[in-house]
């Protein structure tokens, strides 16, 4: 009955993006780890650009409908190692550490909004079972 | 029949919603089949939330292991699970009194 | 990946940060030491880093793409991106090396007790510009460090934000 009424369909969005977030944050603690290490290249997560395309994909017609209908299974965040930017530093390292605190600041901020809608979201629940 | 739909939580969140608009018109895609009496529906759907807001509160104690044995993945999963199992056995209490209420006051029903 | 892996990562950074940085210390305490154990000038030392890598939770299409960019510099031409499915386990020392491509300095001296039969001493090969600079970025190194520690340390707690 509460499971398929959908009342948790966008919490459980939020729950992919959060787990997706906490991915991001350790992929780029490892890159700041390896900010020296000779040859390492850099890595990061697909998730965000997964999750509109699942959502422009969907057939159904209203937002509810395609949130309930969104296979969060498939949304689980690909990581990717990227070649780009070879020739940056000398020892074959591709990691700009002041790009990955940025990436870093963005992702906290992204993390610490969606905690704020999750617990927003439950107290919305509660207040109609007063 | 708008009972398996009044006692759908989401109706009372979105007022939008497509349980809402289904109701409204009397077609509920979940439960096509009519249940055979008015006491039996509202009686089907008690267990099966009770069944629901029991699997969410063994969620939530999975998870709480979890975090106990140190093996969980990320701090929000026990959240969301301490939320979700929350929401339903607040839901279902809330079910419940008014079931009883509404008991007492057709007791209370002079003949 | 357990919650406290990611701690791991940034604590990993962290040592071997300073590793660098103890050795760096130790180079330019050396930097005017003409004699060692074993008679010779101190030799400048060198950390090498390498990331530290869960075998197990690694694609071979990565681990083909990683040795092909360790040897050339670049990917394995028509894979541009490698997919993994683990975010990676820190960095770890890889090895101390003795520097023997920097020439050592020679200062003609005939009155130092370690001068050789021409008159020359042989002074370790620091340079200790090169030295300071290497601190600088080993110090930011640990610095980001801490800041991406200090980071996870306030997702966790967010994450256990319970006030419904």
């Amino acid at each position: 009955m509460l499971n398929s009424s959908g009342v948790f369909d966008y919490v459980n969005v939020l729950g992919t993006s959060l787990d997706a977030a906490a991915t991001r944050n350790d992929i780029i603690n490892n890159n700041i780890a390896n900010v020296n290490t000779p040859n390492y290249k850099r890595k990061d997560i697909r998730f965000e650009t997964e999750l509109k395309h699942a959502f422009a994909r969907s057939s159904e017609d209203t937002v509810d409908a395609r949130v309930k209908n969104l296979d969060l299974e498939a949304l689980t965040p690909e990581i990717y190692t990227d070649y780009a930017e070879l020739s940056f530093r000398y020892d074959g390292n591709n990691v700009d550490i002041n790009n990955e605190e940025a990436i870093q600041a963005k992702n906290t901020i992204k993390y610490n909004g969606m905690m704020d809608l999750l617990n927003r979201n439950f107290t919305q629940l509660k207040s109609v079972m007063k | 029949m708008t009972v398996t739909a009044a006692n759908d939580i989401n109706s009372f969140y979105r007022i939008g919603s497509d349980a809402v608009r289904n109701s409204l018109y009397g077609t509920n895609t979940e439960n096509s089949e009519q249940p055979a009496n008015l006491f039996g529906s509202i009686f089907d759907a008690a267990v099966s939330n009770i069944n629901d807001t029991n699997n969410a509160l063994s969620n939530q104690e999975n998870e709480i292991l979890k975090w106990a044995m140190g093996i969980s993945e990320n701090t929000h999963d026990l959240t969301m699970a301490v939320g979700k199992a929350q929401t339903a056995l607040d839901y279902t209490v809330a079910l419940r009194d008014k079931l009883l209420e509404s008991y007492k006051e057709i007791m209370q029903i002079q003949i | 990946m357990g919650i406290f892996d990611s701690f791991d990562i940034s604590a990993s950074g962290m040592s071997a940060e300073r590793y660098r940085m103890d050795i760096i210390s130790q180079n330019m305490a050396n930097a005017h030491s003409t004699r060692t154990e074993d008679g010779t000038p101190y030799v400048r030392k060198v950390v090498t880093f390498q990331e530290k890598t869960d075998v197990k939770n690694r694609k071979f299409s990565h681990m083909l793409d990683t040795a092909f960019s360790n040897l050339t510099g670049r990917p394995l031409g028509c894979t541009n991106s490698a997919e993994l499915s683990s975010p990676g386990t820190g960095v770890k020392v890889r090895g101390v090396y003795e520097d023997t491509w920097t020439e050592e300095v020679m200062t003609y001296d005939p009155e130092h007790p370690d001068a050789d039969e021409n008159g020359y001493v042989h002074y370790p090969n620091v340079n200790v510009i090169t030295e300071m600079t290497n601190m600088i970025d080993a110090s930011r190194g640990y610095d980001a460090n801490q800041a991406a520690f200090e980071a996870t340390k306030a997702m966790a707690s967010k994450g256990l934000e319970m006030n419904f």
